[in-house]
């Protein structure tokens, strides 16, 4: 029963929402509308799971003292007061949305931030025309960056000659297009292909019970 | 310690340096770039400006507060658009964390163009599992929906009285920064024939040229340079167009800091090749 | 007053989070830590308005009020979500296999045709149809070259046979066709950081009373 009946889920499952596509009939519609309803259903509870595994890690950290215990109070203080604003102020709550609007935007956007400086840290050290690919890799970059803002325009029509000027007025802009329409595409063109067949693939081979390694977390 | 080998064990901080002052400096002494729009972005405009008053469109806001210093600009242009076009709007979410935030641009476009909410424009809020909800609109709109924001009923809300499924959606508007426009492209575009345009982060551009080039997008705004473009087709002077100067130093900043990296390693391995022959 | 203060904290915090550049500290720890919380506070009020309510505690309410006794229905997928908590009691941890097979199974059978559809045969005919379109020496020039790029990329994935001759050369031509691409994302990736970093850069100079002024008469 442990083993059984959840591949008979996926292969029921499976197969009626595949079958489904080709057979627009109301009796299926009904069924599958009423599949989507329930993914939607056990998708709350699976939004909640990662808030238990964190209060898990965290009260284990407090109740054993381990070293930076206070950061874990922090942790739960935060969590408390503003689900509490939330569930009890309502989702336009006053103190729910100040929280959102001074604490939560400023963290999340600064240390998104910070990956500035580490990137253009990293591009200095190891953006290196060691090999021709690298040169390659190099070269794109340089263009996009250059062609995609307005300065690689500005630039263009303030060095260069005024017939040349005259005739394309926004070459880097249109060189980095070229880039990204052409080779760019081209190769995103045949990643895709090639990730659809795997996804594909993989797809069949959970619904026929092959792949298993998503249950493999609870198998101990 | 020679020049070139304390340039390539420079500290990191000074870099760090650079690009502060790069980004700091266009804002003190700001001057003025006029602003190339791209066809992708103008494909979004002109299909927007097409549409018939009264169209109903699906704003989707699908990033977390991390990205919106560019896709925040953006959701106000392409809302400003829609709002001058007398278009009636339909937001949601399928970021949890972006609740707030479509709430927000909603509310800010309302006071700028006095819509009102529940007649002009509706707020759905945020709903799990992307492909199950887009599958869903698809179908019944009340069936992810089954109420708004505030949960009022949706079927009781006066402008979604006649808007059932994607046929009575005109446009799909994905602002997002993650895999959402892949999925709006799969579920709602496949499926269902949907119209979609993206807007997106400037890491997720290059994935999506594929899509836009085959037709699957009838449109993209990539970046806070597509945000400032729509911006200038919109008639606008937001955060976008204020942030290309600063956006430029500091590409011109990074392009100098990589030739100036390849300049020295090409000068310490020309120097350790010379040592080897000694 | 309540505004002036959310202003104040969130340059604090701002500043807090930079102060990591210089190098870890306890202030820094201390915001990445609220981030956690907060986030995690944050989800909890939104799933219980905008999911909970409308999905699980309407229904039912319904169905005990107003006798639509349909809506018990929506028992079915919660006692299966209830179920992936199982995976913390580890007796009883195999439950968490239903409601997986589930979404997997589900998420899986409505994938196929869709990405088929979306992924392969669009991406086929986008591929192909410039070659039909009236148009110029350029334009078909670099259909050929789209053509030959995809072809070639998808050949350097293909692992299943050694490189030798020309599916040797055809693979080291999709090399080239892959370098440029991730310089292209590259460069976008540099525009899309930088973009962040002027947000926040923005965001203090407005708010900051002293530099406020300088911005405003710069601009």
């Amino acid at each position: 029963m442990k083993r059984q009946i959840p591949l008979i889920i996926s292969f029921v499952c499976g197969i009626f929402m595949l079958i489904q596509f080709f057979i627009p009939h109301p009796g299926f519609i009904s069924v599958y509308r009423g599949i989507l309803n329930w993914a939607r259903i056990i998708g709350v509870f699976a939004l909640i799971i990662g808030i238990g595994t964190l209060v898990r890690l965290h009260f284990r950290r407090i109740t054993r003292r381990s070293p930076g215990w206070f950061y874990s109070v922090v942790v739960f203080a935060g969590l408390i007061v503003t689900a509490s604003a939330g569930i009890i102020g309502g989702t336009r709550g006053k103190l729910f949305v100040w929280i959102f609007q001074n604490i939560n935007i400023p963290l999340d956007a600064t240390m998104f931030s910070l990956l500035a400086f580490f990137m253009a840290s990293a591009a200095y050290r190891a953006f290196r025309a060691r090999t021709l690919d690298a040169t390659l890799l190099l070269i794109a970059a340089v263009i996009v960056m250059f062609g995609r803002v307005p300065i690689g325009d500005f630039l263009w029509q303030a060095v260069a000659p005024q017939s040349w000027v005259d005739k394309v007025p926004f070459l880097p802009e249109q060189v980095a297009e070229w880039v990204m329409s052409g080779p760019n595409m081209a190769a995103r063109r045949g990643i895709m292909i090639g990730a659809a067949l795997g996804a594909i693939s993989t797809s069949l081979k959970i619904i026929l019970g092959i792949e298993r390694s998503h249950f493999a977390s609870s198998s101990q | 310690m020679s020049l070139t080998e304390r340039l390539l064990n420079i500290d990191r901080r000074y870099i760090y340096l650079v690009i502060a002052v790069a980004v700091l400096v266009p804002f003190i002494l700001p001057f003025h770039m006029p602003v190339y729009v791209s066809q992708p972005v103008r494909s979004v405009y002109d299909f927007i400006e097409a549409l018939p008053e009264g169209s109903v469109v699906l704003v989707g806001f699908n990033y977390s507060p991390s990205t919106m210093p560019e896709l925040y600009p953006m959701s106000l242009a392409v809302l400003k658009h829609c709002c001058s076009r007398k278009l009636k709007i339909i937001g949601m979410t399928l970021y949890s964390s972006a609740a707030t935030i479509g709430d927000t641009a909603l509310k800010e476009m309302a006071e700028s163009c006095s819509y009102q909410e529940l007649q002009d424009y509706v707020y759905l809020g945020y709903k799990p599992n992307f492909e199950a909800t887009m599958l869903g609109i698809g179908e019944d709109i009340a069936d992810p929906f089954p109420t708004d924001y505030m949960n009022r009923p949706v079927t009781e809300i006066s402008m979604m009285k006649n808007i059932k499924n994607y046929r009575d959606i005109a446009l799909v508007i994905d602002l997002g920064s993650g895999n959402t426009p892949e999925a709006w492209i799969a579920y709602a575009g496949s499926r269902y024939g949907q119209k979609i345009a993206s807007g997106c982060t400037g890491v997720m551009v290059s994935g999506l040229y594929p899509y836009l080039k085959a037709g699957q997008l009838v449109g993209l705004i990539g970046g806070l340079k597509g945000a400032a473009e729509y911006e200038k087709l919109v008639k606008l002077t937001g955060k976008a167009t204020l942030g290309m100067n600063a956006q430029s130093m500091a590409h011109l900043a990074i392009i100098f800091l990589v030739l100036l990296g390849n300049v020295v390693y090409l000068i310490s391995r020309h120097k350790a090749r010379k040592k080897v022959k000694v | 007053m309540f505004n002036a203060i959310g202003i104040w904290v969130a340059i604090g915090l701002t500043i807090c989070v930079y102060s990591f550049l210089y190098k870890d500290n306890p202030l820094f720890k201390f915001a990445e830590h609220l981030f956690v919380g907060i986030s995690a506070g944050y989800l909890l009020a939104i799933a219980y308005h905008t999911n909970f309510l409308p999905y699980i505690y309407y229904p039912l309410k319904s169905a005990l009020t107003e006798g639509k006794y349909r809506e018990f229905s929506v028992l079915i997928p919660s006692l299966m979500g209830l179920m992936l908590f199982s995976r913390f009691v580890p007796r009883y941890n195999w439950m968490v296999r239903w409601p997986f097979a589930f979404l997997m199974g589900y998420s899986a059978g409505v994938k196929i045709p869709v990405i088929m559809q979306a992924d392969i045969y669009r991406q086929i005919q986008g591929t192909i149809q410039p070659f039909g379109d009236k148009s110029s020496l350029w334009a078909i020039t670099n259909a050929v070259m789209i053509m030959l790029g995809v072809i070639c990329t998808l050949i350097y994935f293909f692992f299943s046979r050694e490189r030798k001759g020309l599916s040797g050369g055809l693979s080291e031509a999709g090399i080239i066709f892959l370098m440029i691409g991730f310089g292209a994302s590259f460069g976008y990736t540099v525009m899309a950081r930088i973009s962040l970093l002027i947000g926040r850069v923005d965001f203090l100079l407005q708010n900051i009373p002293f530099i406020n002024s300088i911005v405003s008469n710069g601009r």
